[in-house]
């Protein structure tokens, strides 16, 4: 089953194999869980929004058109739903508009300066990252933050791997300079 | 292989994602044992890298989440639904379909960025034009006899299929209010990061017909003329742009109008050897061209100063460039798929993610009605957009 695309397990979804659904969330449970944490900024709530998520997808799927991809839609559900659940929580919780700072992980820093210099840095990434253009940004984040590979991102963004590459070329680039302005 | 100076930025980048052959390793490592400075730009890239992979770590889901996520799921598998065909319609009949749906804010566009918090806003690939479609609640049968486009479900449970004898009806429906209410911004195809946001813009269905395609709209006041080609015939059709009337057959023609006729460019292919479809801003100051081959991109120069074009995008390939006012014009990529560049802003936004086969704009500037493909239908429909 492993060796199945995503439109074969689709079509075997709907045809009641409970297995093959599973399969779909062994393949996409690091993307949509990465998704749930970045929009929610929280690893417990990201996990029951993860969870809601593939629900979601399941009771979706006789929606899902076998003559499309099958990552794009589901991907596209998984962020409605969490972006959904997002929005009845209570208000005292972080907004969605404060999530998304990128930082460093927790452990990385070994003493008090460190974590301050990292915790610098990190805002100076997240203003260099603000100004790039939403084309050149997309991307980087999508590659970087959500561990999504070439083809995945060719097809979120529906543009060719080539394309793809040039523009993670370019949005690397001016994000450098960016950097460099903000560090200087 | 030899590499030059020039291009050691590009392959660094691509050898450190993995894109690059073994020939080409081997040549850049070989490059960059000769070339300090280029060993340094290379250091570079790779310290850049490292940074966003640390400072942007991708985060693991916890051990067990599939078993949790299984044992969630509910009892029953989801039910096994299929499209239903629609009603096959006799040519010349009265209109076939055209369903004005309500105006709509379908997802603010997003334009520039300075200061958003990055937030998803909307993904995926779908070329449904309506915005609406996967966000329905719950999977409910449908039964009435809607077009595809609406928002709400074509399927039907299998073995429930009912012929409906008077689908015009249905789908002459205009839209319900409610439909147009989804504000999640799904209808833009390419994944946007910024809250930033200069308007909004309304997608509508004008036309649509079972088996037929509707093909190279055009604008006359608010009068939309269309092409329908039935039984080697090429039929004449019109719908108003604005009162939501049914469309209405006008007579068989001959021919149409060509596509750069209505879209206002002109083929300069011939000359340069490869794609080139150039089109003058209606102040006369400004020229686009949608250019395919090796130097494949939309450029922008000023008719007045030779020299003056700059690459605005790295899409184009397309055969399909249009002014609409003095700040953006649209144009069509390789594949088919419509964006509009606003030239002031210079940000490219994807309309329409699936084949486009022709567009032009109405003489207010912002209002640009094309032929887009619908996969699911399988033809290609006419659309009206109203753009900022």
């Amino acid at each position: 089953m492993e060796r199945l695309t995503d439109e074969q397990l689709a079509a075997l979804v709907l045809a009641g194999d409970g297995q093959a659904f599973a399969q779909i969330v062994e393949r996409y449970q690091k993307q949509i869980f990465a998704l749930a944490y970045r929009l929610g900024g929280d690893y417990d709530e990201a996990k029951d929004m993860a969870q809601e998520a593939f629900i979601r997808i399941y009771n979706e799927m006789h929606r899902y058109d076998p003559q499309r991809r099958f990552f794009p839609w589901m991907y596209r559900v998984a962020h409605n739903c969490c972006v959904n659940l997002l929005q009845k929580r209570p208000k005292d919780l972080s907004p969605l508009d404060d999530v998304g700072e990128f930082r460093p992980s927790l452990n990385a820093a070994e003493n008090p300066e460190q974590r301050y210099a990292q915790r610098e840095f990190g805002e100076s990434l997240t203003r260099a990252l603000r100004q790039l253009p939403e084309h050149y940004r997309t991307p980087i984040v999508l590659k970087y933050l959500e561990g999504f590979s070439y083809q995945q991102i060719s097809a979120l963004l529906d543009i060719s791997q080539s394309a793809l590459e040039s523009r993670l070329f370019r949005g690397r680039n001016m994000l450098r300079k960016l950097l460099q302005e903000e560090l200087d | 292989m030899m590499i030059k100076c020039r291009d050691v930025e590009r392959l660094s980048q691509l050898y450190i994602d993995g894109r690059l052959s073994p020939e080409q390793t081997f040549a850049l490592r070989r490059h960059l044992s000769q070339c300090p400075r280029c060993a340094a730009l290379y250091q570079q890239t790779v310290q850049l890298d490292r940074l966003l992979s640390e400072y942007m770590p991708a985060v693991e889901p916890p051990a067990g989440f599939v078993d949790d996520v299984m044992a969630a799921l509910p009892a029953n598998p989801p039910r096994v639904l299929r499209r239903k065909t629609r009603r096959q319609l006799r040519p010349g009949a009265a209109v076939a379909a055209a369903l004005l749906l309500a105006a709509g804010i379908y997802g603010a566009l997003q334009l520039p960025l300075a200061g958003g918090t990055p937030a998803l806003l909307a993904s995926g690939e779908e070329p449904e034009p309506l915005a609406w479609q996967e966000q329905a609640a719950e999977p409910q049968p449908v039964y009435a006899q809607v077009d595809v486009s609406d928002g709400e479900d074509v399927t039907t449970p299998v073995g429930e299929e009912e012929e409906n004898d008077t689908p015009e009806q249905a789908e002459n429906q205009p839209a319900k209010e409610d439909d147009a209410s989804y504000s999640g911004g799904a209808y833009l195809p390419t994944v946007a990061y910024s809250k930033e946001s200069v308007g909004s813009y309304s997608m509508i269905l004008l036309a649509a017909y079972e088996d037929y395609d509707a093909i190279r709209p055009h604008v006359s006041g608010d009068t939309v003329s269309y092409y329908l080609r039935v039984d080697g015939k090429l039929q004449l059709w019109q719908v108003n742009l604005h009162d939501g009337q049914d469309p209405h057959f006008v007579q068989t023609v001959e021919n149409m109008p060509g596509l750069s006729q209505i879209a206002g460019f002109t083929d300069e292919s011939e000359a340069y050897g490869y794609a080139y479809y150039a089109a003058v801003s209606p102040d006369g100051v400004s020229r686009a061209v949608n250019c395919g081959g090796e130097a494949k991109g939309i450029y922008v120069a000023s008719v007045a100063q030779e020299g003056s074009a700059r690459l605005v995008s790295d899409l184009g390939g397309g055969r399909l460039i249009s002014w609409g006012d003095n700040n953006k014009f649209l144009f069509t990529d390789e594949n088919g798929l419509l964006h509009v560049y606003y030239v002031a802003e210079n940000q490219e936004l994807l309309l329409y993610a699936n084949s486009v086969r022709s567009a032009a704009w109405a003489e207010d500037g912002h209002t640009v009605v094309f032929s887009g493909y619908d996969s699911a239908a399988g033809h290609y429909n006419i659309y009206k957009a109203t753009l900022p």
